[in-house]
């Protein structure tokens, strides 16, 4: 019985000093590129964006009039805003042992470029972009979205 | 004086015509990059009615003011106008990087350590990087001594890093042991190939 717990706290403790590196183990990709205004909404806080900085599943990147933003995912794949662009990380899955998972990416308004990584790898229908007006469906590779928000669609 | 106000009135006319003009390409716009070697990818786009499938060079789709999922044709030019900001802002792509190591021991190879260049250039290029590095033993040995040294390996790799002015925090280490072989033999079996950490720039 002891054994088990000393063994079950140790193993909590490995744990916590192997995530130490990554602090975040929520992060499904970082903020590589800022520029000008641009900003991380998370349930009710919204954050400037900053380079380094880790994004989740759910969050919403803001960018305005002069703003741009570089995300890179853990599955290697990179996309980017440029101005005037909303973007909600809707759903985000990702196993690197077997390449496995989903991505749902909105572009609700403003303009996308997006390199696919290893999602693609296990099955097409893996890494999706939704805009108001249509969904992609992605095999690859380089790709550009430009959407109007859905109101003046 | 006439000449410059009917030149400036012939321009404000120019410029009326043009905002008038309906614009060629919607606001609801798909297109697809040929990539850095040539090929060329695919996507699928859908409005729910129609599904249209781009897979060449340029390849476009848009949704009309009618709401009508229709090929488009998109220039380079048209790219750059629309879409050179968001280009502007892609981050450098990530990239692997494979080292070996000496047997039983945590020390790189030779060779190994002058590729460690090569990676420590790729890191130190980017402004906000992050470094995987996962290490990995031959079947030479018991599995929990591999587990051990391939967890070494990759300890080793991040402190030459940080030696060189990496930031700790911007490294993940992991060793998976002799689990995860890049070439698959009999256990008890030296393989330089499998003595190794797999490292993946960000």
């Amino acid at each position: 019985m002891w054994v088990k717990l000393i063994a079950a706290c140790a193993f909590l403790v490995v744990l916590a000093l192997g995530t130490s590196a990554s602090a975040d183990s929520d992060a499904i990709g970082w903020i590589k590129t800022v520029g000008g205004e641009a900003h991380i909404v998370r349930g009710a806080t919204r954050t400037p964006a900053a380079l380094g900085l880790p994004v989740h599943q759910k969050d919403r990147l803001e960018t305005g009039a002069d703003g741009s933003l570089g995300i890179t995912f853990t599955d290697n794949s990179v996309i980017s805003a440029g101005p005037n662009s909303s973007i909600v990380l809707e759903s985000y899955e990702y196993d690197a042992a077997n390449f496995k998972g989903g991505m749902l990416t909105d572009l609700l308004q403003g303009t996308l470029a997006v390199t696919t990584g290893d999602l693609p790898r296990t099955s097409p229908d893996a890494m999706r972009v939704r805009t108001p007006a249509a969904i992609l469906g992605v095999r690859g590779t380089r790709f550009l979205v430009k959407a109007a928000a859905a109101e003046s669609k | 004086m006439m000449r410059i106000k009917s030149v400036a009135l012939a321009g404000a006319v120019l410029l009326g015509l043009a905002a008038c003009a309906e614009p060629r390409l919607s606001d609801n716009l798909f297109v697809v990059l040929s990539n850095e070697d040539g090929s060329v990818g695919e996507i699928t786009v859908s409005d729910g009615k129609t599904t249209t499938v781009l897979n060449t060079a340029l390849a476009a789709a848009q949704v009309d003011r009618e709401g009508a999922l229709k090929p488009a044709m998109v220039t380079d030019n048209d790219v750059k106008t629309i879409f050179q900001p968001a280009l502007d802002a892609q981050p450098i792509l990530p990239r692997r990087f494979v080292l070996y190591f000496e047997s039983g021991s945590n020390q790189l190879t030779p060779d190994s350590q002058q590729a460690f260049e090569t990676v420590f250039t790729d890191v130190a290029r980017r402004a906000a990087p992050t470094v995987e590095v996962i290490g990995h033993t031959d079947t030479v040995g018991a599995q929990d001594f591999n587990a051990r040294l391939s967890q070494e390996r990759a300890d080793a790799l991040r402190d030459l890093l940080v030696g060189r002015g990496i930031k700790a925090e911007a490294i993940i280490t992991a060793g998976r042991g002799e689990l995860d072989l890049l070439v698959k033999t009999a256990d008890e079996t030296a393989e330089a190939k499998n003595r190794r950490v797999e490292i993946t720039v960000r």
